[in-house]
């Protein structure tokens, strides 16, 4: 048998190419999972009609689930002509299982005894081995025979898909599909450090005496905060008149001579900066700032000293919101994890649904503080829907009976459940409120057989004649009858209905 | 009753202006197709004027058969679309049907037949009621009908077409039941349903462009609403819609349809096909196809691409065949089979069916005939571009009827 590996892309008619050309009368056609092939069940019908039509047998081969359905079901008839069928629903009150056989009485004479011979004494001694003998009998046909009839019927996939909206506060409601949602509230929290970015330049501003010089003839206030600028490599470095002082008018000498002596006067200044360039030594000229130095001017007196600056770390602004940014991100994929470990029993948390507050945050540090890292503990308050697992099964129930098809109940077996959140969207929402899910239901259908009358047919039959009526009854796939005690001769179904018991099962 | 995808609320809306401006896309295999409209009036009523056409190729593989594979391909082809249809419009037109066919739609016709104890007359409430439990049956059915023809039995599928096909009461057909009395009530109504991936696919799309969704249409149900129009209201035929990748078969019977069946392949199958065997790009092929198409060719091309794509159309026949035998409930066909679709062009394609014997096991009333569709086939539609001439025109030019039919403006007319 040669083997045929069809690529996910291929479709039929590269499926019959490869197998026509294929040198093998049989082959095996292997169909990877999410073939296209898939997509519609005539291609498989198609690929294996042509391959007959050249003499191939082709066998079908997949790991994909659907294909695997699609193989299984390419035998198999089309289920119904639906499209045509008409429904009744009028007949929905009709009752289907109503028993119409005639049961035929029969009566029989019995020949006439006359007792009257025997005594009293002598009926009593007959009637108690009698009494035990029936009740013998009794016991072995009555109560001991029993019957186990395994019923195979044939079944259907129900598959139901519903719009619901939980709603929180909201009452179960299958008419208008709502679904009673509860609040889930938790708290969150952690902390995290992080290594600060501000800087901040911190230190002393130099300090020292100089002497401001008048050089015009009249006296001269400086007032407190006059500012003096050394000026070195194009940089201005300024000073401040620590307190207000008075310069004296230039003396000048009389004719002919023509000196003058400049007014002047010691004055305690301090830079208006930080920083070791405001160190200046003795001697240097400084001006006094919107003073022309033609009329007044100062000489250090006494070295400036005392200046000095270094740059340390700061906590800023951005960090602190970087870090609680951060921390928030980290906290809400918890949101879902916390809120589900604060469900009660049968609660299920529509993920998604939660929104949080940033209920506290403690920093390690204010802003501007110094410091190398800085610790934040967040706090977040959590709210989350959630719904009732028992109250989806029970709305699901009321719905799908109205689903079930005429002839059929539902088989209780295999039933999965699926719920599946919708999210926010133009047409549904997602929120701590409501949130709009789609439930899905897979379950299946099956025939709905009516074992109390099938019982009482089976009463005291042989077990041929049982088999006969289990056989000719329409529906039933396949069956298994089993009499205990399995006596040989005595192969009948039990005369107490009670001991016959009906187990149905989907095929 | 089932939530429709799409925005209603026009139909409240009591007045039926014409100038009326909507879109149709129909995505193709290979090409989007986008009709703009202009709802116009004359003496036989409303109709559907088409204003502008705009066709842009998909880029290779980005959908397959209608199905969205690349969204962001598939929306850029939309958008240029839509820009070539309303480039002469002056103004943008927002509103738009989207069309939907092949393995994207499943149709079906369900009827229910009820006996009233009482006879009285019929309400709203009970018609109401009656219809959203053909909702509810038609649903079930195509879910499980979707199953048998894809395997999946995880796919969930929303409503798109819903339409009245006849009511009758105690056996007499009426128009409108409501607060008629009788006994007897049977109602026959046909459903359309796409999986509902599309739908959030064509919703997602459209808010990208910012287009609105008045409504996704099957276009198996336009093309035979439309018709109903020409060939009479309880027209039988079969209508066969020849894509790119798809081919679609549509039962009508009375005028409705009554279920639709896809087979995965269409005209691209019969370029590969031609592409392969001539040595040949597709391209090329399809170049080649279409001069075969429309006569180009010399007698000796002709015959060697006849011959070329004997083997293809075989295996389609084939399929058609299969197909057929699909509809397990149809006891017999209308022999009328209308063709559409850009592969239905192919003049060997109709030879082809002609001349096999395929159709001696399906039962048809007669030899089935073959016609080809035309715009003036649908008497709703006009053409005031002279673009509209292909068969693969025709579906995008019948969405438009689901446009009137939403709007009230074919009310008192059928």
């Amino acid at each position: 048998m040669e083997e045929i590996k069809l690529e996910m892309y291929e479709d039929a008619v590269s499926a019959i190419e490869r197998i026509v050309r294929s040198s093998d009368a049989n082959v095996l056609l292997i169909l990877p999972d999410g073939s296209v092939v898939f997509e519609n069940s005539l291609n498989l019908k198609l690929i294996k009609k042509e391959s007959e039509r050249v003499g191939k047998e082709v066998t079908f081969e997949t790991t994909d689930e659907i294909g695997k359905n699609l193989i299984e079901m390419m035998d198999t008839p089309r289920s119904s002509s639906r499209e045509f069928s008409t429904k009744d629903l009028s007949s929905l009150d009709y009752d289907g299982d109503r028993d119409t056989t005639e049961k035929k009485k029969f009566l029989v004479s019995l020949p006439k005894v006359s007792l009257k011979w025997i005594k009293p004494k002598l009926i009593f001694l007959l009637v108690i081995p009698i009494l035990v003998l029936i009740s013998g009998i009794y016991f072995v046909f009555w109560k001991v025979p029993k019957a186990n009839v395994k019923l195979v019927v044939s079944s259907q996939p129900l598959i139901k898909s519903v719009t619901v909206k939980i709603k929180k506060g909201g009452v179960n409601d299958s008419s208008t599909k709502i679904l009673a949602g509860t609040a889930v509230i938790a708290q969150v929290s952690d902390s995290n450090t992080a290594s600060t970015t501000g800087e901040k330049i911190i230190g002393k501003k130099a300090k020292g005496k100089v002497k401001i010089y008048n050089k015009t003839d009249a006296e001269k206030e400086f007032k407190k905060g006059t500012t003096l600028v050394y000026s070195k490599d194009s940089k201005k470095y300024k000073f401040a008149l620590a307190s207000a002082v008075t310069v004296p008018a230039r003396v000048d000498a009389l004719p002919p001579a023509t000196t003058s002596t400049w007014g002047e006067v010691d004055a305690n200044v301090e830079a208006v900066e930080i920083g070791e360039s405001y160190n200046i030594g003795n001697g240097k000229t400084l001006d006094l700032e919107d003073f022309k130095s033609s009329e007044y001017t100062a000489t250090v007196q006494e070295d400036l000293t005392g200046g000095e600056s270094k740059t340390i770390k700061v906590v800023s602004a951005t960090d602190q919101k970087a870090l609680s940014d951060a921390l928030y991100k980290l906290l809400l994929e918890k949101v879902d994890s916390t809120l589900e470990s604060n469900l009660a029993s049968g609660q299920k948390l529509i993920k998604g649904s939660g929104t949080a507050k940033i209920f506290s945050q403690e920093y390690s540090a204010l802003v501007d503080a110094e410091a190398d890292s800085l610790k934040l503990t967040q706090t977040l308050s959590l709210e989350g829907l959630a719904y009732s697992t028992d109250d989806v099964n029970k709305l699901l129930g009321s719905l799908l009976k109205d689903f079930v098809p005429d002839g059929y109940e539902l088989s209780g077996e295999e039933k999965q459940l699926s719920v599946e959140i919708l999210g926010n969207s133009d047409s549904t929402i997602l929120s701590s409120d409501e949130a709009d899910v789609q439930v899905t239901v897979k379950t299946f259908v099956r025939v709905k057989i009516n074992e109390d009358a099938i019982k009482k047919s089976l009463v005291s039959k042989k077990l041929n004649e049982a088999e006969k009526i289990i056989g000719g009854i329409k529906n039933i796939k396949n069956y298994e009858i089993t009499i205990s005690p399995n006596i040989p001769f005595l192969t009948r179904m039990p005369s107490n209905i009670s001991n016959i018991q009906i187990e149905v099962k989907k095929e | 009753m089932m939530k429709l995808p799409f925005d209603l609320k026009f139909l409240k809306n009591k007045q039926r202006p014409s100038n009326k401006r909507f879109l149709t896309i129909d995505i193709g295999s290979e090409v989007v197709k986008c009709m703009a409209f202009e709802v116009a009036e004359n003496q036989h009523g409303y109709y559907a004027n088409i204003i502008g056409v705009g066709k842009e190729t998909l880029s290779y593989g980005s959908a397959r058969s209608g199905i969205v594979v690349d969204i962001d391909e598939v929306e850029k082809s939309i958008e240029s679309a839509v820009e070539r249809a309303t480039l002469e419009l002056g103004g943008k037109i927002k509103e738009v049907i989207f069309g939907v066919s092949g393995d994207l739609s499943l149709g079906l016709m369900t009827t229910v037949r009820l006996v009233r104890a009482k006879g009285d007359k019929i309400t709203d409430k009970e018609l109401d009621d009656i219809y959203s439990k053909i909702h509810e049956a038609s649903y079930n059915q195509a879910l499980n009908e979707l199953m048998e023809i894809t395997g999946d039995t995880e796919e969930d599928i929303e409503l798109i077409t819903s339409s009245l096909v006849y009511t009758k009461l105690d056996g007499n057909e009426v128009k409108d039941v409501i607060g008629q009395e009788g006994k007897v009530l049977e109602i026959a109504m046909f459903t359309a349903f796409t999986p509902s991936f599309h739908t959030k696919m064509l919703q997602t799309i459209s808010k990208n462009l910012g287009l609105k969704i008045l409504a996704i249409g099957s276009n198996m149900y336009s093309l035979t609403k439309s018709l109903s129009f020409a060939k009479g209201r309880y027209f039988d035929s079969v209508i066969m819609d020849v894509g790119g990748e798809v081919t679609d078969v549509g039962v009508v019977f009375g005028g409705g349809i009554v279920s639709t069946r896809s087979l995965s392949i269409g005209g691209a199958h019969f370029t590969r096909a031609l592409g392969k065997k001539l040595g040949i790009t597709y391209l090329d092929a399809e170049q080649k196809k279409k001069s075969y198409s429309f006569g180009r060719l010399s007698p000796d091309e002709n015959a060697r691409v006849e011959d070329n794509m004997y083997e293809i159309m075989e295996i389609w026949l084939s399929g058609i065949e299969l197909l057929f035998m699909d509809f397990t409930g149809v006891k017999t066909f209308s022999s009328q089979i209308c063709l559409v679709g850009g592969g239905a062009s192919l003049p060997e394609l109709v030879n082809f069916v002609n001349k096999e014997p395929w159709s001696k096991s399906i039962p048809f009333r007669s030899p089935p005939e073959f016609i080809k569709l035309t715009l003036s086939d649908l008497h709703k539609v006009a053409d005031s571009t002279g673009k509209v001439y292909g068969l693969e025109d025709i579906m995008p030019a019948s969405l438009s009827i689901v446009y009137l039919e939403m709007g009230g403006y074919l009310n008192g007319i059928l």
